[in-house]
């Protein structure tokens, strides 16, 4: 650590660090005006994992610090995507079903699968005609 | 401040390793708070992705762009108040970390403005009146919009109170230059609440 403060690192890194920051900023701002279909969000999550590289790098130091340090962000960050990861594999593996009365062009969400149309007041039901309760499970 | 290490430390290094790790071993629990937060975004947008389109498309990206400016500018301050108290330019130090704390407080003004408009549209956390032409069918997406961004807020205001009181450490000369860990611990934390933000700003108002 104090080998580290003897360095005397530089003023102008945090400047220029901050202006890239901003300017990566306005970048994806002029990106959400153009129509990238499916293609914006994942657009604006690959810069802003490059915001967030140069943030953890540069502002936290990241790269300096010691093993141990940088293992616990490591396990943060993979814990994050295994959680995510792993509550996204439920609706992306679920066929899509249907529902009597949806209002949107797109079929229902497999979520909304055995719970009660708010709208109608009706249950859900599947293609043989049977009702789902929420019990299913 | 004294620089004399605690009594289980042999030397002042292995005692500011020990609090640099323990700060971030706090960041990372931190971090798996709102990972919760953003596995349930994924799986609910998934599922639902007209009401998050329609929802992010009613969201005031304007305001929202414009606090990711401002977080992201007070987070270089908040980066250049660590090196020049490193350097011992303590008059550059404090001027960062209060322009630092300004911009923390521009922050939450414009935030607590948006919540105002959303409230004036009708769009409360768990309801949306159905008269609101845009947000209609989107209580997910606005319920997770203000879990998210709430949480957000109340990690600012608490990383507000953490440089208040560094900043007057500093001021006080209780933090000194050859202490500038103590003040770079203090910022991490402000630069997490950053990283969060870069996250929720693509999520909730872009795309």
């Amino acid at each position: 650590m104090s080998s580290r403060s003897a360095a005397r690192r530089s003023l102008m890194q945090p400047l220029l660090a901050g202006g890239v920051l901003i300017a990566l900023a306005l970048l994806s701002f002029g990106f959400s005006f153009v129509p990238l279909r499916d293609w914006g969000l994942p657009l604006a999550l690959i810069v802003a994992v490059v915001k967030a590289a140069i943030v953890a790098l540069v502002f936290m130091g990241l790269g300096r610090e010691s093993a141990s340090v940088q293992l616990t962000a490591l396990a943060a960050v993979l814990m994050l995507l295994l959680l995510a990861g792993l509550m996204l594999a439920d609706p992306l593996t679920r066929e899509p079903s249907p529902v009597h009365g949806a209002g949107t062009s797109e079929t229902r969400a497999p979520l909304a699968r055995g719970l009660p149309d708010s709208r109608h007041g009706k249950q859900s039901t599947r293609r043989d005609g049977a009702s789902i309760g929420r019990d299913r499970r | 401040m004294s620089t004399a290490p605690a009594r289980q430390f042999e030397s002042e290094m292995p005692q500011a390793h020990a609090a640099r790790l323990g700060m971030w071993i706090f960041l990372a629990s931190e971090l798996l708070l709102f990972a919760g937060v953003f596995a349930l975004y994924a799986a609910s947008r998934v599922s639902m992705p007209v009401e998050f389109r329609a929802g992010v498309a009613h969201a005031k990206k304007s305001l929202g762009s414009l606090n990711t400016v401002v977080l992201l500018s007070s987070s270089t301050l908040a980066a250049l108040a660590v090196r020049a108290l490193e350097q011992g330019r303590r008059r550059i130090c404090l001027w960062s970390l209060g322009g630092t704390l300004a911009l923390a407080a521009a922050f939450l003004a414009i935030k607590g403005f948006e919540y105002g408009l959303h409230f004036h549209e009708g769009i409360f956390p768990g309801h949306v009146r159905e008269s609101t032409g845009p947000a209609r069918g989107s209580t997910l997406f606005w319920t997770l919009y203000f879990v998210s961004t709430g949480l957000h807020a109340l990690h600012v205001i608490v990383g507000c109170v953490v440089l208040g009181i560094a900043t007057w450490a500093v001021a006080r000369e209780r933090i000194t230059a050859e202490r500038a860990d103590v003040l770079e611990n203090a910022t991490l934390y402000w630069h997490l609440v950053d990283l969060i933000w870069i996250f929720l700003w693509p999520l909730y108002y872009l795309a």
